[in-house]
């Protein structure tokens, strides 16, 4: 496996491209607005914190409204199609567990990885209803979507697979997200239609060793980097002579600002390749998919929405949501031989929304 | 009336059909394409609510559904047909900036105000209705812990213990419940020159408190300190508010920010450095009270305050910051002769 590493850029470019298949193609575009959601986003803000929370729900369905409804393939936006007061149930339950387990693991501080174990297998069964609660309030031209997996298969992915990476040192951690995207393309359907997942295990071990390497090649520069210029700065340190090192203290900012450049490059190149990759490999039928993010284009994004986050003290939130957003909804385009109209409604079956509350809640990754 | 052009979907097949909707001024809705022509009631339909310009869509009672982005002419309907007014006043409030702008103070204002005396309030009440046997439960297992990690066996010898314990309990008559109230000693080289109470009502200090101290005095008003976190109940106020605390900041930023992880560490861990400052101050309080009342110089609290910060290892950056810490000398002022006892007790 480890050989992959060094597979050439242009032959998985060349595979990936063989398995799109043919057709017309159909680009998504993204009609919102900042300062339109920034109205909506404050809003939001207002009415959660004036209602202490209870407002959360509400806001939530506005936010994904907005979001799905600016989204738009072939003249039809998506449509979120959640119950508020489903999500604040949803929020009520996990508010009571997480209370419970607050004041137990308080009053019984040794009783903490035992609640765990308890709570560990309920892990899967949260994370499905999360996906499926998602997904069957997610409706495009009035077909809705599901989610629909078994039991076994979420533990063995959420919860087997992560926890043999510490007998392999977390060298299977490709494998593992592999597992993970693979889990939940497969299960996730449009109506009748299946969606599948058939992009190669390889190419994840590609993007993570990339990564590594890396990693690896920029942790050696900053090292060189401090034993080389900033020695006089650690003698004066270690000394305990401030007033040497009071001049001296500006150039710790250089190699920390580096390491922060380089966190956020990896950051993005790991972003934007995996996304591709969980597009480019997805199929609905004889649908495919092309997500052309750049990792150049992600770190700006990145870069400048984190400034202007801070600078702003969070009244750019909306901003940055919205180029974010925008940037990777119109870098989607989608390929299907023939006209998108002859997708078939399955059977209507309810999702409870703690589900998706409890995994929110314990702030689970659960992004699609 | 009012004629808007759309996309009508039947919801079992995916196969858009052009439509014009029509509606009447009751807002009965005449649905016609090409080759169909159907009518619906006013109060059949059901309408999403308005999220900016976003597409708008309209149910049908027999499952169909017609999409719109004329969001202004669907407006105008409901508001001629007087329905939808949550949706209205929302949207209303979002379409106005200044709305937003004033709104926002009036958070700021709300929510500083609920962080800063709202959950400390609640805390304390929920702290104070709560049987005694709920700080007891708090503490009963802090102690095997601490033991394990941070504690050894006391070096000091009986009679030394016997005569500190003697003199503890002696000064715990105006307590409550005295009874409920222990002292233990420990050794420490972790934790230093420091002693810590425990919600359940025992008192922990350490040998090198003991050590540190000029006189029994001292001692006397180090513990008194601690008895006062015993009696404000800070151990139980603590885990209340911390938890609501944690609570509110993951509600609002999980759902609000894409930057949660970032933004919801630091706030409360502020938050709560400020709720531990002002139980300081409280526990303070209380020292100075037992003090004057078991008529013991004020001075002996601020005296061992400074000498435990002389001791605790300087020199590093973090150490440094801290000596210069304003609450020290703030804390030493309210233990100063000069300050009249009137003056400490209208100011807690």
């Amino acid at each position: 496996m480890v050989d992959t590493g060094i597979v050439s850029d242009r032959s998985v470019y060349l595979e990936s491209e063989e398995t799109v298949p043919g057709g017309k193609p159909a680009a998504f575009h993204f009609t919102g607005d900042a300062f339109e959601y920034f109205k909506i986003w404050i809003v939001n803000v207002v009415l959660t914190v004036l209602t202490l929370g209870i407002y959360s729900a509400w806001a939530k369905v506005r936010r994904k409204r907005y979001f799905y409804g600016n989204t738009v393939l072939e003249g039809s936006a998506f449509e979120y199609t959640a119950d508020p007061v489903t999500i604040l149930k949803g929020r009520m339950l996990a508010f009571a567990v997480f209370m419970a387990y607050v004041l137990t693991v308080n009053v019984y501080p040794l009783a903490e990885p035992f609640l765990w174990l308890i709570f560990l297998p309920f892990i899967p069964w949260v994370l499905i209803k999360a996906l499926k609660f998602n997904a069957r309030n997610s409706a495009y031209r009035h077909i809705r979507f599901n989610f629909d997996a078994g039991y076994r298969d979420a533990l063995f992915v959420f919860i087997i697979i992560p926890l043999s990476l510490i007998f392999t040192l977390g060298l299977t951690y490709p494998w593992f997200a592999y597992r993970q995207r693979k889990f939940v393309s497969d299960h996730h359907r449009y109506g009748l239609s299946m969606f599948r997942f058939h992009a190669r295990i390889a190419e994840f071990y590609k993007i993570y060793g990339l990564a590594l390497l890396a990693l690896l090649a920029a942790g050696s520069m900053i090292g060189v980097c401090y034993a080389y210029f900033l020695a006089p700065v650690f003698e004066a340190l270690n000394q305990n002579r401030p007033a040497e090192f009071e001049p001296l203290s500006g150039i710790l900012w250089i190699p920390a600002g580096f390491a922060f450049l380089i966190y956020l490059g990896l950051f993005a190149f790991l972003r934007a390749q995996l996304q591709n990759l969980a597009w480019n490999g997805t199929r609905l039928e004889e649908i495919g998919f092309e997500s052309r993010l750049r990792t150049s284009g992600i770190f700006w994004l990145y870069l400048s929405n984190s400034i202007a986050v801070i600078l702003s003290a969070g009244f750019l939130i909306p901003w940055a949501q919205i180029r974010m957003a925008r940037y990777r909804i119109e870098h989607l385009t989608l390929f299907s031989p023939r006209s998108m109209d002859h997708f078939i409604a399955g059977e209507l079956e309810k999702a409870g929304a703690a589900g998706e509350e409890v995994g929110e809640f314990f702030d689970l990754d659960i992004s699609i | 009336m009012n004629r808007i052009d759309g996309l009508y979907f039947d919801g079992r097949v995916s196969r858009p059909t052009r439509v014009q909707l029509n509606f009447d001024s009751e807002g009965n809705l005449d649905l016609r394409a090409r080759d169909f022509h159907r009518e619906y009631a006013f109060g059949t339909l059901k309408f999403s609510p308005r999220i900016g310009n976003a597409q708008r869509d309209i149910f049908l009672p027999d499952g169909g559904k017609c999409e719109t982005f004329a969001n202004d002419e669907i407006d105008k309907l409901l508001i001629e047909n007087r329905t939808g007014w949550f949706g209205r006043v929302v949207h209303a409030l979002e379409s106005h900036f200044i709305y937003g702008l004033a709104s926002v103070l009036l958070t700021l204002g709300f929510g500083w105000s609920f962080v800063n005396y709202g959950i400390p309030a609640i805390a304390k009440e929920v702290a104070f209705a709560l049987p005694l046997e709920a700080d007891a439960a708090l503490g009963r297992h802090a102690l095997d812990v601490l033991d394990r990690l941070i504690f050894s066996e006391s070096g000091l010898g009986r009679e030394e213990r016997d005569r500190l314990s003697g003199q503890f309990t002696s000064g715990l008559h105006g307590f409550d419940d005295p009874e409920r109230i222990r002292l233990l000693f420990r050794n420490s080289v972790s934790l230093g020159a420091n002693a810590i109470a425990l919600p359940s009502g025992i008192v922990v200090i350490t040998d090198q408190l003991v050590e540190l101290a000029d006189n029994d005095e001292e001692i006397a008003a180090i513990l008194a300190h601690e008895l006062g976190h015993v009696k404000h109940r800070h151990g139980l106020r603590t885990v209340l508010q911390s938890s609501v605390v944690v609570l509110v900041i993951t509600w609002l930023t999980g759902d609000l920010s894409s930057l949660s992880a970032l933004s919801a560490a630091l706030p409360a861990q502020m938050i709560e450095a400020k709720y531990s400052r002002h139980f300081e101050r409280e526990a303070d309080q209380f020292a100075r009270e037992y003090l004057i009342a078991n008529r013991i110089p004020l001075r002996r609290f601020s005296d061992i305050l400074s000498r435990i910060e002389a001791e605790s290892p300087s020199g590093t950056g973090s150490m440094t910051f801290l000596a210069s810490h304003p609450a020290t000398e703030e804390r030493i002022r309210l233990f100063s002769p000069e300050v009249s006892s009137k003056h400490a007790i209208s100011n807690p």
